[in-house]
């Protein structure tokens, strides 16, 4: 099978990647594996934490975050997007694309946050486990809304390796669909971090587990962790190298066409810095941005 | 304000607690102080194995003994805190087969059922086993829970008229001439100082004993033992696996609820470091590597926590260097070993020997007080254990009360949510451990119903526990306080273990709870962490 573009990863940075894409005609591919950050969305979106201009915020941010990499005048350009982006998928967020509002949380704590779909994300907690009705339903609209626009959704397949050739990446295997190759130009990485298994953690060192790519930790793990639950945890910012560009990396060099988008992407403590739903979705209109401009 | 008793415990682990039992059933107006919570000690940091003796059999027949008698005593009065499960002792392949003749022998004369068996026999019957082994022995072994334990002493104590204070330390003796007339506790909560007095004080307060001793101006040498051991995700095994040779490292695997424990280590560490140890990367190490020499599955088992307990050894009278440790339970009258009346040491020993234990305590606080009555420990069922007729369990959750709470799962409702899949905990256990077992905060609610110590280590079920304590009247800010108390102690399990999929649940449990529900600290609580 053959596409323009290939993206790994079903949660919010994949979804807003291809819908961005296929708006403009370029045919993709998702394939997902499954469950995203999204099941257990708060109802909010976070694009930094601040009670003040997002823009100052910004500047207190280290060397290697995501936002950096962008240029954060190109992430408060894209920003002012996304209220619309998401009206033309049927929702209404509440809040302003350039100034946080106070939501209160269930247990009474206030937060800080951007844009807000619904109040009421998170339920007090019953059953099973604590899943989120509007994520969930946001997942699937959509997913709806990247296959009305005429992109393939592969749900419940996993990538698991790729092969490459003249130091591109030519093609992805999936475990369903075992040796046939889906074929792409470009492909995005938007497998998520460690709870998504974008990110993989052994006691002797972290990998990306599909093609490999150059991942950024420390190789001590004792400052892996900090030591309360809630002090600083050194591997939230773990994740993989990439260009400026969003450009993945692999032994050391730059993969021209593998973009990297959402948490997989290193350098972020979205939960510090209340930057985890900003990353996913900046990053993501960013990769759809160049793709596109490398496309015309 | 003065309180007023015949006698007055130290320390509300297993041995405080079954001291306080045997008091009260025989009549003495008792109180038991604990500076933190029931069982925080080295109660709550063992491996709950219920030994048969075997262990010590080759080593030490005295001890061997003992075990194997409070063992049949245990599975008759705290049968709901036990899985009698036996246990195998087995033979690598490079370990010596010739040990196997000598254990058994040994075994055999200290009374305690030994039967050998062939390799494919055992893996029948243990198919985790490496199945390399060249021998097998079965013998009495089993589980023993000990938060369910302390708690049953505790609640039949209460029923005889005993009291207890928990965060309630002990900070001074009274001592008048040349006697212990009771103790200086300070409520760790409020601040605040106050007398406790009694006719005899016993100080059952393990390996911090030697601080309570240093409080009467005596001197008694602890040896503080370290032992690490690693809870794996679910229950690998189930029979107690031990390793048929001289006591060692990491040559133990006990099955208990929901999980299997390896251990231990064993390492002298120094009195003063005894609150702040941890467990350590080599230790996990070691535990992992040579437990899979056991168990070759436990090299890919999840691994859910590391936790340490300090062993309260006494380090040998007669040996001033202190070098020298005496093994079994050490009683002391301090009036005939140091001239100072009104004192009674009891430590050493095991939690298998707590009930034991409290005999010789309360027997020797008996003869100071001239009181006659017998003890009743051994013969008398400890609420939960007795008859379980006429109790019936439909549903899962209620099931799993029973065989935690024994016959008082018929005090809580069938009925009703379930707050913790990992372990079937329903609300109504719940409810009930607030109400009726004093749990005033997660982690005390952790030891007595197991919330937060099945697979999810409290990630589902933490939140859903506060909402019944806010609900049983505490405050907002109270529960938010107490669930990041909580995540802080379970994360100090977790991070030495913190890879694969810990890591994939802590990312997830930071998420939920920082992220998500906005719990955190601002810079001065920060400290308080540290
Ligand atoms: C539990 C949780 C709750 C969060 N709540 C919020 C919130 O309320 N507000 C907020 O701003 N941020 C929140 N975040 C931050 C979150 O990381 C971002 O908001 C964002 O949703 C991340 O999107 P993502 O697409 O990068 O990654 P993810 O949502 O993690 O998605 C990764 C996807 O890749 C798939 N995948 C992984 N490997 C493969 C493979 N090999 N093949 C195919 N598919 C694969 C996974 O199944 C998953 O669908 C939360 C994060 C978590 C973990
Ligand atoms: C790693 C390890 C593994 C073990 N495995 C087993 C096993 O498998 N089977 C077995 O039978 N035994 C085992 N043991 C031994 C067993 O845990 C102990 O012997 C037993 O729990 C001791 O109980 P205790 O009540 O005497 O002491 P503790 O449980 O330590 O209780 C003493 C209490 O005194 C309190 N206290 C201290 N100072 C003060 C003060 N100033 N004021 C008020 N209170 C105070 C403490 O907070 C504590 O709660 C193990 C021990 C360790 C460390």
């Amino acid at each position: 099978m053959r596409y323009d573009t290939i993206i790994l990863g079903g949660g919010l940075s994949a979804l807003v990647c291809g819908i961005s894409l296929q708006e403009k005609g370029v045919k993709c591919l998702i394939v997902s594996s499954g469950q995203s950050a999204l099941h257990f969305f708060s109802g909010s979106f976070e694009l930094i934490s601040t009670d003040g201009s997002q823009r100052e915020a910004m500047e207190n941010l280290p060397d290697g975050h995501p936002y950096r990499k962008i240029g954060l005048d190109r992430v408060m350009e894209l920003s002012k997007s996304v209220p619309e982006f998401f009206t033309r998928a049927g929702y209404a967020l509440s809040g302003e694309y350039d100034r946080n509002h106070v939501e209160n949380t269930i247990l009474g704590s206030q937060k800080q946050v951007w844009l807000t779909v619904g109040s009421e994300g998170f339920p007090p907690v019953r059953g099973k486990l604590p899943i989120s009705p509007l994520g969930v339903k946001m997942q699937m609209d959509l997913r709806k809304r990247f296959e009305i626009l005429g992109g393939d959704y592969l749900m419940g397949d996993r990538a698991v390796r790729g092969e490459f050739r003249d130091g591109r990446l030519a093609s992805i295997f999936t475990e369903n669909h075992g040796s046939s190759p889906f074929i792409a130009d470009k492909f995005v990485m938007a497998t998520g971090s460690f709870f998504s298994r974008g990110l993989v953690s052994t006691p002797s060192g972290i990998c990306e587990p599909v093609l490999h790519l150059d991942v950024d930790y420390c190789s001590d793990r004792e400052e892996w962790y900090g030591k309360g639950f809630f002090d600083n945890q050194p591997y939230m910012r773990f994740g993989a190298v990439c260009s400026d560009r969003l450009e993945a990396v692999r032994e050391g060099k730059v993969l021209p066409n593998v973009y990297v988008a959402g948490s997989l992407i290193g350098g972020a403590d979205p939960i510090k810095e209340g930057c985890g739903a900003g990353v996913a979705i900046i990053s993501a209109l960013y990769v759809a941005r160049q793709i596109l401009e490398e496309s015309l | 304000m003065t309180e007023e008793y015949d006698v007055l415990i130290i320390g509300g682990g297993a041995t405080g607690a079954g001291t306080a039992r045997d008091c009260a059933r025989r009549g003495l107006r008792t109180a038991l102080v604990e500076k933190g919570d029931f069982a925080e000690g080295a109660t709550g940091r063992n491996h709950g194995l219920l030994h048969s003796g075997a262990r010590y059999a080759v080593t030490d027949q005295e001890s061997a003994g003992e075990c194997i008698r409070e063992n049949m005593i245990l599975r008759r009065m705290a049968s709901h805190c036990i899985d009698e499960l036996d246990g195998l002792f087995v033979t690598l392949e490079e370990d010596d087969l010739q040990y196997q003749q000598l254990f058994i022998e040994a075994c055999r004369s200290a009374g305690i059922r030994a039967d050998a068996m062939d390799p494919e026999e055992a893996l029948r019957l243990e198919p985790s086993l490496n199945p390399g082994i060249k021998g097998a022995v079965r013998v009495p072994d089993g589980y023993i829970d000990p938060f369910r334990l302390t708690t049953a002493n505790v609640m039949d104590a209460r029923n005889h008229g005993a009291v207890f204070h928990t965060y309630t330390e002990v900070v001074g003796l009274i001592r008048e001439s040349d006697r212990i007339r009771g103790a200086v506790v300070r409520d760790r909560r409020s601040g605040e100082k106050r007398e406790i007095r009694a006719r005899v004080t016993v100080n059952a307060a393990g390996i911090w004993g030697q601080g309570i001793a240093a409080l009467a101006g005596i001197s008694l040498t602890m040896f503080p033992a370290k032992g690490t051991l690693l809870v794996f995700g679910h229950r690998v095994n189930n029979m107690v696996i031990n390793r048929c040779r001289k006591p060692s490292n990491a040559d133990i695997l006990v099955p208990g609820d929901s999980i299997s424990i390896i251990g231990t280590t064993s390492d002298r560490v120094p009195y003063d470091s005894l609150d702040k140890v941890a467990p350590t990367a080599s230790e996990v190490d070691l535990l992992i590597r040579e437990g899979s020499r056991l168990v070759p599955s436990l090299a890919e088992t999840r691994i859910l926590r590391a936790y340490c307990g300090v062993r309260p050894l006494v380090a040998d009278d007669s040996d001033p260097t202190g070098r020298s440790i005496s093994r079994g339970i050490v009683c002391f009258d301090h009036g005939q070993r140091d001239g100072l009346d009104g004192l009674v040491t009891i430590t050493g020993g095991k939690l298998m020997t707590y009930r034991l234990m409290a005999q010789k305590a309360t027997d020797v606080v008996c003869s100071k007080l001239g009181i006659e009555a017998p003890c009743t420990t051994a013969e008398v069922p400890l609420p939960g254990s007795g008859s379980k007729e006429g109790l019936k369990a439909g549903r899962m959750s209620h099931r799993a009360a029973m065989a935690r709470l024994g016959t008082l799962a018929g005090r809580i409702p069938e009925e009703g949510e379930m707050l913790c899949e990992c372990e079937h905990i329903s609300e109504g256990e719940v409810d009930y451990a607030i109400r009726e077992l004093g749990a005033g905060t997660l982690s005390e609610l952790r030891r007595r119903s197991r919330i937060g110590m099945g697979t999810c280590q409290g990630e589902y079920c933490a939140l859903r526990a506060a909402l019944r304590l806010k609900a049983a009247g505490k405050s907002d800010d109270f529960v938010k306080k107490d669930i990041m108390d909580f995540l802080d102690e379970r994360w100090k399990g977790v991070r030495p273990v913190a890879w694969g999929e810990a890591l994939r649940e802590a990312q997830f449990s930071s998420w939920l709870y920082e992220g998500v529900y906005g719990l955190g600290r601002d810079g001065s609580e920060k400290e308080d962490a540290q």
